[in-house]
C-alpha cells in the first residue's frame, strides 16, 4: 500500500482499498488461464473417449421431459419424416424427427435457444429447451431391436420406449 | 456538551462523523453501481441479442463491467451485494426463473471466485474477471442441469467455459478505464 505521510485528512478518507490495484497482465492470470484450458481439455477428452470406447452404433432419439424419459426410440425407424407435439407443464415442443436428423422445430419457450441448436446428427448431440424443461438429444445404443437396454449414456435412467 | 450528546445517540461506539460520511459514500458508489448494472444488461439486450458467438447461453455480459468496478472502487462485500440484487431486480422486472437461477447462481458463484482472486499477489483484474467467468459458466452449467434434471448438459461445460474466460478477458479490458477514472472523482466527491 502507498503511504502518504503529509496527506492526513483526505487519505484516510478515501474509501477504496488501493493494494489490489493490478492492471497489467500478470503471471497468476497465465495461470488461471492453463487451469481453464486444462481442466477443458481433460473434460472434453475424458467425454470423447468414453463416447468413442464403449461400442454404439445404433442411434436413438431420447426425449427427456423434467427429469423423466418419455420417448427413446431408434432414428432409423423412422423411414418417413414424423413431427412430435409435446405437451407439457411449462409450455409444449413440437419436435421434427427423420433418420438423418432431429430437431426442435417450434417451442413456446421465450429465448428459442432449442431452436436455433439446429439439427442433431450425431451420437451425443443435443437441444435443450430449459423454459419448457425439454432435453432432446441423440444416444447410442447397441441392439437393432426396439430393445433400448443398455442405451443409456449415464445409467441414470431405465428408459421406457413408448 | 454537544460532543457528549452526539456520542450517547449514536449506535455504535465508534462512528465518527468521517467514518459515517464514508459509509454514506460507500452506500450511494454501491447504489449508482447497481442501477448501471441493471442499465448494462438492458442495454446488452437491445445491442446483442443473439450474443456475438453462436453459443446458447452465452452472452457477454456487460453488466459485469459494474460488478468488477465495485470489486475495485468499493468493496468486495458491495460487488456481491450488487450482484445477488440485480438479479433480484431482473426477476422483478419482469425476467424468467430460468434467467434468474443463472444469473443469481452464477452471479454468486463467480462473486466468491473474484473475492478470493482479487487478494492474490500475483493475479491481475484479468485473472479476477477471467477466473470469475469459468465459475459462472459452472454455476450456470448447475443450475440448467437442475431445470432440466438431466446430466447430458455438463457436456456442453467446457465450450461454455472457454467463452466465457473470453468475455471475462474482454470485461477486465473495459473495466480498466472506468476504475481509473473514478479514482478521480472519488477525490474530489469526499473532500
Amino acid at each position: 500500500m502507498l503511504k502518504q505521510d503529509g496527506q492526513s485528512d483526505t487519505s484516510e478518507l478515501r474509501p477504496e482499498k488501493k493494494s489490489n490495484r493490478r492492471f497489467r497482465f500478470l503471471p497468476g492470470d497465465a495461470m488461471i488461464i492453463g487451469m481453464i484450458v486444462v481442466f477443458c481439455i481433460v473434460f472434453w477428452a475424458g467425454f470423447f473417449i468414453y463416447q468413442k470406447t464403449t461400442d454404439k452404433k445404433v442411434r436413438y432419439v431420447r426425449i427427456t421431459q423434467d427429469g423423466s424419459v418419455t420417448m427413446e426410440i431408434p432414428m432409423d425407424k423412422f423411414t418417413e419424416p414424423t413431427e412430435f407435439y409435446l405437451p407439457g407443464k411449462y409450455g409444449d415442443v413440437v419436435i421434427y424427427i427423420s433418420s438423418e436428423e432431429v430437431y426442435i422445430k417450434e417451442s413456446e419457450c421465450t429465448d428459442k435457444i432449442c431452436v436455433k441448436t439446429g439439427a442433431l446428427k450425431k451420437i451425443g448431440d443435443g437441444a435443450v429447451c430449459l423454459p419448457c424443461r425439454v432435453v432432446v438429444q441423440i444416444v447410442g445404443g447397441k441392439g437393432d431391436s426396439g430393445n433400448v437396454s443398455g442405451s443409456s449414456d449415464f445409467g441414470e435412467v431405465d428408459a421406457v420406449a413408448k | 456538551m454537544r460532543s457528549d450528546f452526539s456520542k450517547k445517540n449514536t449506535a455504535k461506539p465508534g462512528p465518527d462523523k468521517s467514518s459515517r460520511k464514508r459509509q454514506i459514500y460507500r452506500f450511494t458508489k454501491m447504489a449508482i453501481m447497481l442501477s448501471l448494472a441493471l442499465v448494462l444488461s438492458v442495454v446488452e439486450a437491445w445491442l446483442l441479442p443473439q450474443g456475438i458467438l453462436p453459443l446458447p447461453g452465452w452472452k457477454l455480459g456487460l453488466a459485469n463491467i459494474a460488478i468488477l468496478v465495485t470489486m475495485y472502487t468499493v468493496g468486495k462485500r458491495e460487488a456481491l451485494m450488487v450482484a445477488v440484487y440485480r438479479s433480484l431486480l431482473i426477476l422483478a422486472f419482469g425476467g424468467n426463473i430460468v434467467g434468474f437461477g443463472f444469473s443469481l447462481l452464477g452471479g454468486v458463484a463467480a462473486g466468491f471466485t473474484m473475492y478470493v482472486l482479487i487478494e492474490i499477489k500475483h493475479v491481475s483484474i484479468f485473472g479476477v474477471s477471467i477466473g470469475g467467468a469459468a465459475m459462472h459458466a459452472i454455476g450456470q452449467i448447475v443450475v440448467a442441469m437442475m431445470f432440466a434434471k438431466s446430466i447430458y448438459i455438463v457436456s456442453y461445460l467446457p465450450w461454455l467455459m472457454v467463452a466465457s474466460s473470453f468475455a471475462g478477458g474482454i470485461i477486465a479490458f473495459l473495466s480498466i478505464p472506468v476504475i481509473k477514472a473514478l479514482d478521480h472523482i472519488g477525490n474530489e466527491m469526499i473532500q
